[in-house]
């Protein structure tokens, strides 16, 4: 065991050995800053490409779901067609049926769109997380 | 903060920082530098969290404090177990200087991470209570304690 004013004596002279070569440290810091600026700008653009995708999915599904829902108000209904005398059975249910059919195809495209874009958003913070556990 | 002024706090505070991990990977170079360039791109990553009002150096220190401790779980723990690398340690020429040092690190290894954090950056690095606290997030009184605990298991350990 020591006393108190050597230990002081030991701790407050040792002077810890200096690093290696601080030029060579800083080359490789800049060499992998910039790898990281690489993966952040292609993931910054991989974001913005997503965005787009998604949004053009959801007016899509919009434009799409608007101009269906138009032809089907525009339709005769089968009564009107019954009075052309139109019989076809599948004709009838066809055009019985559209208005829900229509309705299908455009909540699908909307749905299409909102998944398009929480996929990407799940894939991008994925990658970010990646690339901070990898930096 | 942009990125050439980043470029420039890394370049001013890259030397005590290397220095710090050095000492607490028991002077392994290789790993000290690589948890050093991953405690600087984890710094980088989350340069929108920095507060201005805060010294660069005591948050870089955080950092690279935490970084350690992260390599430390993952189960690669550092002791002066090599005399060689113990001695590498202290820039002292003299042999007899170098004996008592290479004792003193020995000892400093066998201490938990957190006396030995502390008792380096107080002692090794000038490092004052409050700073101490702020890297390793904790009290002052929880560092005082440390440094007394510290203190108190070398002063058992080293014989000299």
């Amino acid at each position: 065991m020591i006393e108190d004013k050597e230990l002081d004596a030991l701790l407050t002279t040792f002077q810890p050995a200096e690093p290696a070569d601080s030029a060579e440290f800083m080359i490789e810091f800049e060499k992998r800053l910039n790898a990281i600026d690489i993966a952040l700008a292609y993931h910054k653009a991989e974001v913005q490409k997503a965005h787009k995708k998604a949004v053009w999915a959801f007016a899509t599904g919009a434009v799409a779901g608007l101009i269906l829902a138009i032809i089907a108000l525009a339709l005769p209904s089968p009564v009107e067609l019954l009075a052309f005398s139109i019989h076809s059975r599948f004709t009838l249910t066809l055009l019985e049926y559209i208005p829900y059919v229509m309705m299908f195809f455009c909540a699908a495209s909307i749905s299409f769109g909102i998944i398009e874009f929480m996929n990407r958003s799940e894939d991008m913070e994925g990658l970010i997380l990646e690339l901070k556990q990898n930096s | 903060m942009t990125r050439e002024q980043f470029i420039d706090m890394v370049r001013s505070e890259q030397k005590g920082l290397r220095r710090f991990l050095l000492t607490l990977c028991a002077g392994d170079r290789m790993t000290a530098d690589d948890i050093a360039q991953e405690s600087l791109m984890k710094a980088y990553l989350a340069l929108n969290r920095y507060d201005e009002r805060q010294k660069a150096k005591l948050w870089l220190m955080k950092i690279a404090y935490n970084t350690f401790l992260n390599h430390q779980v993952q189960g690669s723990r550092h002791r002066f177990e090599d005399m060689d690398a113990a001695a590498m340690m202290s820039s002292q020429q003299s042999s007899d200087e170098s004996f008592r040092y290479q004792e003193l690190l020995q000892a400093m290894a066998l201490l938990p991470d957190s006396e030995r954090t502390t008792l380096i950056l107080h002692y090794f690095e000038g490092y004052k209570v409050e700073e101490i606290a702020q890297i390793t997030n904790c009290t002052d009184a929880a560092v005082k304690k440390r440094l007394q605990r510290g203190r108190e298991e070398l002063k058992r350990r080293i014989k000299l």
